[in-house]
């Protein structure tokens, strides 16, 4: 994953808020980064746009080889499915779906069988130790089993990068910490690359390499700064 | 990187539609209620209209008072050609090759002849009245028409049944009848299985003295009709026999005794739009004939009308629900913001979304077709009882409750059809929808 010159500014009713200025990083694949911010940081954009949500205004994003600044919508949406998975601070999950039916929604966009959904659905669910919960929606689950559930689904077309927006976020500390085990785990397992926006120093601790983002711009930083950061609450 | 995988399977996306619409039964519920309303009403009111214009009208061009071509034992008279009801011209009898000529005539379904006896009445004394005096005698007709093509006539039964074909002795009467006893309608059932003396008279030499053939007939049923104009009504074999007698008397110098043994023909074509060229083939033949063609004309236009008001009214109901339909998914579309993010970030195309919500408008509209057409039909049949118990009534017949295959199947389909174009804004919206609404918070 490299990323040079990103810029990307939103347009207020007080006029442009720039939220990304400059910013460059390099991610070898198999690694795990964390990016560490205050709120308003530009965090979630720079997520959004690593994960084709959104599309940068200027500079270049390259990941596993694909420009993403070049992708129409339709291509986005292809990366989103075949090589990236999201793993979200709200779990993300459909009120509507199972857990297993949750877990297959990625597999159905990417047109896999039904049967041989069902099949990878419930492997992926024993992986994340949810072997049992298959049948449960979302609300019969704790917070640990839903993000959990998401992991699941987050890995389930086998993406090379792996993007977790505050994962520990809704958490009590032990499934908090459950898992940030879980995806430290997935990352060696897989070999995709994992970059995990948090707050909580204990999941950066699992993190390889540590950035922080400040004003728009982004900076290499150590597991003891971002520590200090977050001990005075500006982490 | 080129977009080529499928898209989400039609059984996944319908499998999802029906997950949302359980998450949400209360306002799915009355999202299909609403289409269900409105497509029973389009679908009773569609049905009716089309039996009103139809069935009714099929009604009275077969056996009411706009019966068929009525052909005259007369020729035609060239001064009324065109006429509905001409004043036909000279006498002329109706042979029997006269009437194989007739049905020949392209777009004839039946050609009916009629006979017509003139009689003495011998009515029964009545057990109720008041005064000892016999019910007084008076002259009357019979009509000998064959029963078997009662459909073909302008004929419909009130009460009791048509004269057996196997008896000579039966007889049908007219509301006429009932009246010349001093009886109204309602009290048709008094008269069935009395037994009256008709009598056919005959001039019996130049001095006019007469002499009568005496039948005494049994009263098995209460008819409204324009065959003919008399009260009784009977299988041709009776009238026929009493036509002959009658007809004798020319030889003793009455003049007024019958030519021909039928006083006309009924003619049946196939459609109203045949009844003026066959009218001029009968021309052609010899005859003079009427029919009703301005009024049935008029008739079926006024009924078009009709059946196009009651259609709007369903139609304006439906798109009523389809707005419904509209306004619910643009809820959903608003409550469910983070969850198309959510769905675009693990990789559903614009279009995968799009079909979900369209899938989701067209099982609402599914549903509530089913539902309401199942509805309207059921008010359909009700309202036809209840007309057809009205007719009967009043001594008319029944129009048949039967519906056009089309009319539900079509309601069905139109309902899912309309709730998925309804669904088209709220669904493109959706589909519009930023991914990036995933990581809002």
């Amino acid at each position: 994953m490299e990323v040079e010159g990103l810029f990307h500014t939103y347009l207020t009713r007080e006029g442009p808020l720039p939220v990304l200025q400059d910013v460059n990083l390099a991610v070898e694949r198999g690694e795990y980064v964390s990016l560490m911010g205050a709120s308003g940081s530009g965090k979630s954009t720079l997520l959004a746009v690593l994960g084709g949500l959104e599309k940068p205004q200027s500079g270049r994003a390259f990941v596993a080889g694909t420009d993403l600044c070049a992708l129409t919508r339709d291509e986005l949406a292809k990366y989103r499915r075949k090589t990236v998975g999201f793993v979200f601070q709200h779990f993300g999950l459909l009120g509507a779906l199972t857990a297993q039916e949750n877990v297959e929604l990625a597999l159905t966009f990417s047109g896999v069988p039904a049967g041989a959904r069902h099949r990878k659905a419930k492997e992926l669910l024993g992986d994340v130790g949810l072997a049992a919960r298959v049948s449960h929606r979302p609300h019969e689950l704790s917070g640990g089993e839903r993000q959990r559930v998401a992991i699941a689904r987050a890995v389930a077309n086998g993406p090379d990068l792996i993007l977790a927006d505050e994962p520990t976020g809704n958490l009590d500390i032990d499934a908090a910490e459950s898992v940030a085990r879980l995806l430290a785990s997935l990352r060696h397992e897989r070999g995709c690359t994992l970059l995990v926006v948090t707050h909580n120093p204990a999941m950066a601790a699992h993190a390889d390499t540590h950035y922080a983002l400040a004003a728009g711009r982004l900076a290499l930083t150590t597991i003891d700064d971002a520590r200090g950061r977050s001990d005075h609450g500006v982490a | 990187m080129r977009e080529d995988g499928p898209t989400t399977e039609w059984r996944d996306a319908v499998g999802m539609a029906a997950r949302e619409l359980v998450r949400r039964p209360g306002r799915a519920i009355l999202t299909m209620v609403a289409v269900a309303l409105a497509t029973a009403l389009l679908t009773a009111l569609v049905a009716i209209a089309t039996t009103g214009r139809t069935r009714v009208l099929d009604q009275i061009t077969h056996g009411g008072a706009l019966a068929g071509i009525s052909v005259a034992a007369a020729a035609p008279n060239p001064t009324q050609e065109g006429l509905d009801n001409p004043t036909p011209g000279p006498s002329r009898i109706i042979t029997s090759s006269a009437l194989r000529s007739m049905e020949r005539i392209p777009h004839v379904t039946a050609v009916v002849p009629i006979l017509q006896a003139e009689v003495i009445v011998v009515p029964p004394d009545r057990p109720d009245a008041k005064d000892s005096s016999p019910e007084p005698i008076y002259r009357n007709d019979v009509v000998g028409i064959n029963f078997s093509q009662a459909a073909s006539l302008p004929i419909s039964l009130v009460t009791g049944a048509y004269p057996s074909s196997r008896s000579m002795n039966e007889v049908d009467v007219t509301p006429g009848y009932l009246t010349s006893l001093g009886l109204g309608i309602g009290a048709a059932r008094e008269v069935l299985g009395t037994d009256v003396e008709l009598g056919a008279f005959r001039v019996l030499d130049p001095n006019f003295r007469v002499g009568f053939r005496w039948s005494t007939v049994e009263i098995v049923g209460v008819v409204n009709q324009q065959a003919g104009t008399g009260q009784f009504l009977s299988y041709p074999g009776l009238v026929a026999s009493d036509v002959r007698w009658t007809a004798a008397g020319r030889a003793n110098g009455d003049s007024d005794a019958p030519m021909s043994p039928y006083i006309g023909a009924l003619v049946e074509a196939d459609q109203l739009s045949d009844v003026s060229r066959v009218r001029g083939r009968i021309a052609a033949i010899g005859y003079s004939s009427s029919a009703p063609e301005d009024v049935i004309v008029s008739v079926e236009k006024y009924l078009h009308v009709i059946e196009f008001i009651l259609t709007a009214i369903g139609v304006v109901a439906l798109a009523i629900a389809a707005l419904g339909i509209a306004n619910a998914l643009l809820a959903a579309v608003r409550e469910r913001r983070r969850e198309i993010g959510v769905m675009k970030a693990i990789g559903a195309r614009d279009r995968d979304v799009m079909r979900a919500f369209l899938v989701e408008a067209g099982c609402v509209g599914f549903v509530g077709g089913i539902a309401g057409t199942a509805i309207g039909v059921a008010i359909f049949v009700g309202i036809g009882d209840f007309a057809n118990n009205y007719l009967t009534s009043q001594g008319l017949r029944g129009v048949p409750i039967t519906i056009a295959w089309y009319v539900p199947v079509g309601a069905v389909i139109g309902a899912a059809l309309i709730s998925v174009l309804a669904g088209a804004f709220p669904a493109l919206k959706a589909s519009r929808l930023s991914a990036r609404e995933a990581v809002e918070s």
